[in-house]
């Protein structure tokens, strides 16, 4: 297991401020450090904050000493993916189309980790308008996979993955409308999740889809993500899909044991179908959740290919309403990837958007019917370890294999990305478990009680 | 034309251009006209008759509650 201090986890980040073996400043020039000697070859930021970085660790350092202390992440260097407005801040959505856009207000996410004491390092390159990747023909490049830079860290939060992996940040906040927190979390080898849709404000994050976007972190444990949920999960009347509920302690409730927990099991999503890495690595998972009190049980959901349909037909309505404009004035603007997807978007009728819009309905009660009798479903992320760069280059990603993360995008529901093995080529393979409307909590503890099971696999790649 | 798809390159064409899409080259055209045909088969899979009461706007959260999407 790395001790190195830019491998920590945010928590033992914080918990070494709060004894003072560490400061903040020391967390900021690792960061600094690792992205000086990485990035060049990672490309995992399009904008580093140093000098800013700097000021604000010096200011928490001193606020610190005086025993002021702003909150869970006061002292911690994070990242954001670069359709988070930030005030002041370029923010691109990794477009020429945006090469220049500078917001004049802060999104939500950064205000509540900001209040929180967060420290800001820089921006996180992505697909662009997170979904057009991974591209080279774009001002900036795309991120490369730490654990081998002829992979891609898949997307869209692809900077975000790659930078929290090759310890260039603690944390980087990532969006999810199809799979785009889970999937570079599965290939980064982090621990990424989805909440549940209305748990986290949108506001201020450049929309690919509205009805399908979440916001979320990626971090190297689970309790990372917990500890990030507790400070950016809330009511953001600015918003109007932000609901207006209590937030649950995410973070007391991870230690509580996961005995009793009833877990399905769904293999039909992905038996025969990937890697073997993959299948064994989701069933040394459910050993380890059963070792540990869990009931796991076999589940039989809706098919996976009409949640890939439903929320894909969706996500083309949508984006290509958000871009009909632009691409149809200024399609030089964009990257080929970019304008071939979203273009899709203007074949779509009204009618069979609207009739998308209302099979999803029906398929987040058959999810609901289906989950009925278990607290989580356990299947796998993806089909297997990260792509090469050559295998990434396709016009249509999406028109493959059914998609294993859109479920939780087409329902809503919570699900977290945890690594869970290796491939045959040392690359990191990941399952995922997705929890019941709001039950973010359950998810959430189910995911840290794991990590804690399996300290083996905490491991990160040498640079 | 592929008998599996609706309709010929030459009349993608003109409906892309009906939409208001500027395709920039023969290549970019045939790409994108091979994604609407592959989009054909995830559009076939969208139930044909859904209930008429399913208001697109609302999701159900499984515990009574709704919210609007």
């Amino acid at each position: 297991m790395s001790t190195e201090l830019h491998h920590a986890s945010l928590a033992d980040a914080a918990r070494m401020l709060r004894v003072g073996t560490v400061t903040a400043t020391d967390l900021v020039e690792e960061c600094l450090g690792r992205i000086e000697s990485h990035d060049g070859d990672l490309n995992t930021y399009i904008t580093v904050l140093a000098d800013e970085a700097r000021a604000a660790a010096a200011a928490a350092d001193a606020e610190i000493a005086k025993g002021y202390w702003r909150g869970l992440l006061h002292g911690i260097p994070v990242a954001l993916k670069d359709i988070y407005d930030t005030a002041g801040i370029l923010t691109t959505c990794h477009s020429k189309l945006f090469e220049n856009r500078v917001p004049q207000a802060d999104c939500d996410s950064w205000e509540r980790l900001n209040g929180a004491g967060a420290i800001l390092l820089g921006k996180t390159s992505t697909h662009e308008f997170a979904t057009g990747g991974p591209s080279f023909d774009l001002p900036w490049p795309p991120a490369r996979n730490p654990w081998n830079p002829d992979h891609t860290p898949a997307g869209s939060s692809s900077g975000s993955g790659a930078a929290v992996a090759a310890g260039m940040a603690y944390m980087a906040m990532g969006s999810d409308t199809g799979g785009s927190i889970r999937s570079p979390a599965g290939f980064c080898g982090l621990a990424g999740f989805k909440p549940s849709y209305g748990r986290l404000s949108r506001r201020g994050i450049f929309p690919l889809s509205w009805t399908q976007d979440h916001a979320g972190p990626l971090a190297r444990t689970t309790e990372d993500c917990a500890l990030v949920m507790q400070v950016t999960a809330g009511h953001d009347p600015k918003d109007p899909t932000s609901v207006d509920a209590p937030v649950p302690d995410f973070i007391s409730t991870l230690n509580r044991p996961i005995e009793g927990m009833r877990i399905g099991w769904c293999r039909d999503w992905y038996e025969g179908e990937t890697d073997a890495s993959v299948e064994q690595a989701v069933a040394s998972m459910a050993e380890t959740l059963q070792s540990l009190g869990a009931e796991i049980v076999p589940i039989t959901l809706p098919p996976l290919a009409d949640f890939h349909a439903c929320g894909r037909i969706i996500i083309l309505s949508e984006a290509f309403s958000i871009h009909r404009r632009w691409i149809a004035e200024q399609p030089e603007m964009y990257g080929e990837f970019f304008r071939l997807r979203c273009r899709l978007g203007a074949f779509i009728g009204a009618d069979e958007y609207l009739n998308a819009l209302r099979w999803r309905r029906e398929l987040v009660a058959a999810m609901a019917d289906g989950m009925a009798d278990v607290d989580l479903v356990l299947t796998a992320n993806q089909y297997g370890p990260a792509d090469t760069f050559i295998a990434s280059q396709q016009d249509y990603h999406f028109f493959g294999k059914s998609s294993l993360t859109m479920p939780a995008n087409v329902s809503g529901q919570p699900a977290l990305t945890v690594r869970a093995g290796f491939s045959e080529s040392g690359l990191p393979v990941a399952g995922q478990l997705i929890g019941h409307q709001f039950a973010d909590a359950d998810v959430l503890r189910a995911g840290h009680q794991f990590e804690k099971a399996r300290p083996e696999l905490r491991t990160w790649p040498m640079l | 034309m592929d008998p599996g798809n609706p309709i010929n390159l030459e009349a993608f064409a003109v409906m892309a251009e009906q939409r208001g899409l500027k395709i920039e080259d023969s290549s970019m055209l045939e790409r994108l006209y091979a994604g609407y045909c592959s989009l054909q088969n995830l559009l076939a899979r969208i139930p044909v008759e859904p209930d008429p009461a399913i208001d697109p706007a609302l999701i159900f959260l499984g515990d009574g509650a709704e919210i609007r999407r």
